[in-house]
């Protein structure tokens, strides 16, 4: 068994046609230009990243809701906020935000990070591990949408003017940002990079 | 002009090339190299999945419209529906994350099922029209970004947060949002991409 690559052939990224490759060709069913492997992967895939890290400090540091109460600002950061859950006795929920607006947007970082080091040193490891582990990053990145999702619902619940009003901060912008990048990051991840790196077609490990 | 073969199949994940075979209704065939699904035998054909999507687009309307929630707070209600809870944020200026939110939520969901059912019209009625290709094209796209069981959970989180404050009271907007969340899975995991595009025509001269 080979890889389509092996024999001169391509994938059409667009609707699976197999082809034969030329350069700057089209795809004959779906008129997709026809790459070999997704144009510079690697480095946009850094670019996403890079950026990701960046924009993971603001989310995290500066307030993503403030409750304002009678004139009183009462500004929440992620962190505080899962530990107002756990102070207030709901410590499953409190797991449930904890790990989709912290772990999962910095294990995704680092994850996608590693896979791509791992990718460019050549390291020796497991293909399908590597293929396991970034299918799992890639699955488990949308539910950081989930921190969003509650802000606006609870945005949008408590209005009660002059009262008390839940506005978001401008963390939001900044986690919001991390989420995207993170999905645009793995997207742009061409996986069959992983598998061209075996010289000898094996591939039972 | 490229040659192709319609035969064979290469992973999408992994490139490795096999040779496609036949499959028994509701088969599929995985990957043996890293596997990930390559193709499979849908139990539900193209008029079905017509029915599904319709169904799913006319859900969507209330999904969206009604109150998912009521809340009794402070001696006054505040009802939220999906799309309220979205404009809320624009109001308050984060049109970023509101745009975000809104995407995920409500465009990206209404415009993929919109193209599967046009997509599936077309096949079902064997209609001639260079526009099956961009519709299962969008489809692909936007099913990526359309996170209706995400939604669904962060509603629960929600729930579970303002439940200590006040008076929780559940809207019809939440039965139609649970139902259109289900519709979409099923129609998520019977939906088979290769069998829709093997109706795309070749064209010879391209
Ligand atoms: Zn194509
Ligand atoms: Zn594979």
């Amino acid at each position: 068994m080979q890889s389509a690559k092996d024999a001169g052939l391509v994938r059409c990224g667009e609707c699976a046609l197999v082809c034969s490759f030329q350069e700057n060709s089209q795809c004959p069913r779906c008129n997709a230009t026809l790459t070999m492997r997704q144009t510079n992967s690697l480095q946009k895939t850094w670019a996403y990243l890079i950026t990701a890290c960046i924009f993971i400090f603001p989310a995290n540091f500066m307030p993503i809701t403030i409750l304002i109460s009678q004139g009183n600002e009462t500004p929440d950061t992620i962190m505080s906020g899962v530990i107002a859950l756990i102070n207030s006795g709901s410590a499953g929920i409190a797991i449930i935000v904890f790990v989709a607006s912290i772990v999962v947007p910095i294990a995704k970082i680092l994850g996608m990070g590693f896979i791509l080091l791992s990718l460019q040193l050549q390291l020796s490891m497991s293909h399908k591990m590597r293929f396991i582990m970034f299918k799992f990053i890639d699955w488990v990145g949308r539910w950081s949408m989930l921190d969003l999702f509650v802000i606006s619902i609870m945005v949008a619940v408590i209005d009660k003017g002059q009262l008390l009003v839940i506005v978001p901060g401008p963390g939001a912008t900044a986690f919001a940002s991390v989420v995207v990048l993170t999905l645009l990051a793995a997207k742009s991840f061409d996986t069959r990079l992983m598998w061209d790196l075996e010289k000898d077609n094996d591939w039972t490990n | 002009m490229n040659k192709y073969n319609e035969t064979l199949i290469a992973c999408e994940h992994c490139d490795l090339l096999q040779v496609k075979q036949p499959l028994q209704l509701g088969q599929i065939a995985t990957c043996p190299r890293c596997g990930s699904r390559l193709y499979f035998n849908s139990i539900c054909s193209p008029m079905s999945m017509l029915a599904l999507t319709l169904t799913a687009l006319i859900l969507l309307l209330p999904a969206n419209l009604y109150p998912l929630l009521s809340m009794t707070m402070i001696g006054s209600t505040e009802t939220a529906s999906l799309l309220q809870a979205t404009l809320k944020i624009f109001h308050e200026g984060n049109y970023f994350v509101a745009l975000l939110i809104f995407i995920c939520s409500t465009i990206a969901p209404f415009l993929m099922l919109l193209s599967l059912c046009c997509a599936s019209f077309i096949i079902s009625f064997n209609i001639q029209t260079q526009w099956l290709k961009k519709l299962l094209k969008w489809t692909d796209f936007l099913t990526h970004w359309s996170m209706l069981e995400v939604y669904l959970v962060s509603f629960l989180v929600a729930l579970i947060k303002l439940v200590d404050l006040a008076d929780i009271e559940l809207g019809v907007g939440l039965v139609c949002f649970s139902l259109l969340m289900i519709i979409n899975s099923l129609i998520l995991s019977f939906f088979d991409a290769s069998s829709y595009w093997q109706k795309v025509p070749i064209d010879a001269i391209s």
